[in-house]
């Protein structure tokens, strides 16, 4: 305490203080939009939940009465949660392995690298909407793009019905997800390029084979960008939107209804915004049990070496 | 020699024949792959190129007899696609503005200034990071609709100048990080102020990370979806993400070439400024990855 006084004598105190007045100037925006959009929205949202709200009228509290009513037996939202649980578990480990194949053959150092690696990505900027608009044509089952190729390459006449079918409908979404690998295929590709040469020559000496060398070599060192990749993939697939809700809205049936697309309809369609509430708390429930899950089972094995 | 044949190649004792048509192969694949991503775009193309009679033909015609160019001047003018682009060009420039200035500011506090709490601040921007939108979402709702703030861009844009975007404030804050205290120093030396310090010393250096960020908001509000879809009821006010939708819903099914068409100029800018900035992009993307 004194130690301080006598410092704020001196041209020193004079300048951290200062500075600490100056870094509540620098933060004051940050500060008014965390409280306006994130802490108050939060605290709305759990006393929402436990509200009847139509938007139009005060809301009244219903006690857990959201909650009870999300959770029984015959709700909706089970339905989407299993429609929401296939497509993360559909996307996330094929998408993520195939960005991580496309990373290694990117990193053989071939001729045109750069070209195929913008060629890889490029998908991955086009926007939500275009795409959804693009494949939902490649998907239609008379003469779109798929059942066109299938029938120009394979002379298979009838196709599969894609989205028009319960059965294909969410394959169909999860098979457009690979085409946006190319975020996490960047990430790998950095990641490869940090594993030192001489870990794969001293193994070579030793006779390693190449599945060894991906297996004891490639996959530790590269543990950190898989972790990092999964974690993101499944938080980002959980929350799958904008292509449900395109292009199929939802159909055939709920086959295609996801968990956030049920909260959309709940919130901005019925205006039940206390029950959207409840479904929103749900999912932000989910994913934190979720994710610790894919950070027990993997963080265990995450190898932050080399230094 | 360096890394070329790690995993595949490096290994093989069978000598260089095999490594050269192991060679050959990865390139063949890789060609067929990169033919596989490409393919939806190439299609969207020839698609938007075809004339009304040959839209929905069976077996497909895969290059159009004629190119219709008119395709892109009709899909243009029906529903007044050049207000839809102007919409998005505000949001993307005004809310990515916001974000460069609100959150180089936060991460400058976070980076370089010391004082009470700050490790507190940086776990709760880390920790807003992982808040799914949702939670927020309605509550946000609410507000701008008493401030009869719907069916304006005010909702997309007011909140990116209130360093609402974790990600950017973090990925500011590392690289600010990075810069030598010396600057600031001599700067306070030279009697500038904490605020002259940030804008003419670490702002004109940090432009590479500042790039970054706004190339990402800036893609993102272009692209941007669920945002309009819940503040903006009125045509007027649609970016282009709501304009395709709403030329899906009229026209889609009818005039599948123009809509094609408006998907491929929507998707234009994206792909220019990706190709422009692709350094930026790529170097952005693996820092997200790296932050761990």
């Amino acid at each position: 305490m004194s130690t301080a006084r006598v410092a704020a004598t001196t041209g020193e105190g004079v300048l951290a203080r200062r500075r600490a007045r100056a870094a509540w100037w620098f933060l004051l925006p940050w500060g008014i939009g965390f409280l306006a959009f994130t802490l108050y929205p939060m605290a709305d949202s759990l006393w929402l939940s436990f509200t009847n709200y139509d938007i139009l009228n005060k809301p009244h509290f219903v006690g857990a009465a959201n909650y009870a009513s999300m959770l029984a037996p015959h709700s909706l939202f089970w339905q989407c949660l299993k429609v929401t649980g296939y497509y993360v578990i559909g996307s996330v480990p094929i998408g993520t392995s195939i960005a991580l194949a496309l990373a290694i053959m990117l990193n053989q150092r071939v001729w045109g690298e750069g070209l195929f690696r913008t060629l890889f990505y490029i998908p991955s900027v086009v926007s939500g909407v275009a795409a959804s608009i693009l494949w939902e044509w490649i998907y239609q089952p008379q003469f779109g793009l798929l059942n066109s190729g299938l029938y120009s390459v394979f002379h298979i006449s009838n196709g599969p019905q894609w989205l028009q079918s319960t059965h294909t409908a969410m394959i169909s979404l999860i098979i457009m997800s690979f085409w946006t690998v190319g975020g996490p295929m960047l990430i790998y590709l950095a990641g490869l390029q940090g594993i030192q040469y001489e870990l794969y020559e001293a193994a070579k000496v030793d006779g390693a084979r190449t599945w060894v060398l991906f297996r004891h070599i490639t996959v530790p060192m590269l543990t950190p960008q898989i972790l990092f990749n999964v974690v993101l993939g499944v938080i980002a697939s959980f929350q799958v939107f904008t292509s449900a809700y395109i292009m199929t809205d939802g159909g055939p049936g709920y086959s295609t209804t996801t968990l956030v697309l049920y909260l959309y309809r709940a919130a901005f369609r019925e205006f039940r915004m206390g029950y959207a509430s409840a479904v929103a708390w749900a999912i932000f429930a989910m994913i934190v049990v979720l994710t610790a899950l894919v950070f027990r089972s993997l963080a265990k094995r995450v190898f932050y070496g080399g230094e | 020699m360096g890394f070329p044949d790690q995993i595949l190649a490096g290994h093989f004792r069978h000598g260089r024949w095999l490594s050269l048509v192991l060679r050959l192969g990865l390139y063949v694949l890789m060609l067929l792959l990169s033919l596989l991503f490409a393919f939806p775009l190439l299609w969207m193309l020839t698609m938007s190129l075809k004339p009304d009679s040959q839209q929905y033909s069976f077996p497909p015609q895969w290059i159009p007899s004629t190119f219709h160019l008119q395709n892109y001047v009709l899909g243009w003018t029906t529903v007044g696609f050049g207000h839809f682009f102007a919409v998005s060009l505000v949001y993307a420039l005004f809310s990515t503005g916001g974000v460069v200035v609100s959150c180089s500011m936060a991460a400058y506090a976070l980076a370089r200034l010391r004082f009470r709490a700050r490790n507190v601040i940086f776990y709760v921007v880390l920790a807003t990071l992982m808040l799914p939108p949702q939670v927020t979402l309605i509550p946000v709702y609410l507000i701008f609709r008493d401030l009869h703030w719907l069916n304006t861009l005010l909702p997309l844009i007011v909140p990116q100048w209130f360093a609402v975007n974790a990600f950017s404030v973090f990925l500011l804050r590392q690289f600010f990080l990075t810069l030598p205290r010396d600057l600031d120093d001599a700067g306070r030396i030279d009697g500038a102020t904490e605020f002259g310090i940030f804008r003419h010393i670490i702002m004109p250096l940090s432009r590479p990370a500042l790039a970054v960020v706004a190339l990402f908001q800036g893609v993102f509000a272009w692209s941007d979806f669920f945002g309009p879809l819940i503040y903006e009821t009125s045509q007027r006010n649609f970016p282009v993400a709501l304009g395709l939708t709403y030329f899906e819903d009229q026209y889609g099914a009818m005039h599948l070439n123009q809509m094609m068409a408006m998907t491929v100029l929507s998707v234009l800018p994206v792909f220019v400024v990706f190709f422009l900035f692709q350094r930026y992009f790529i170097r952005g993307i693996v820092l997200s990855g790296v932050s761990r």
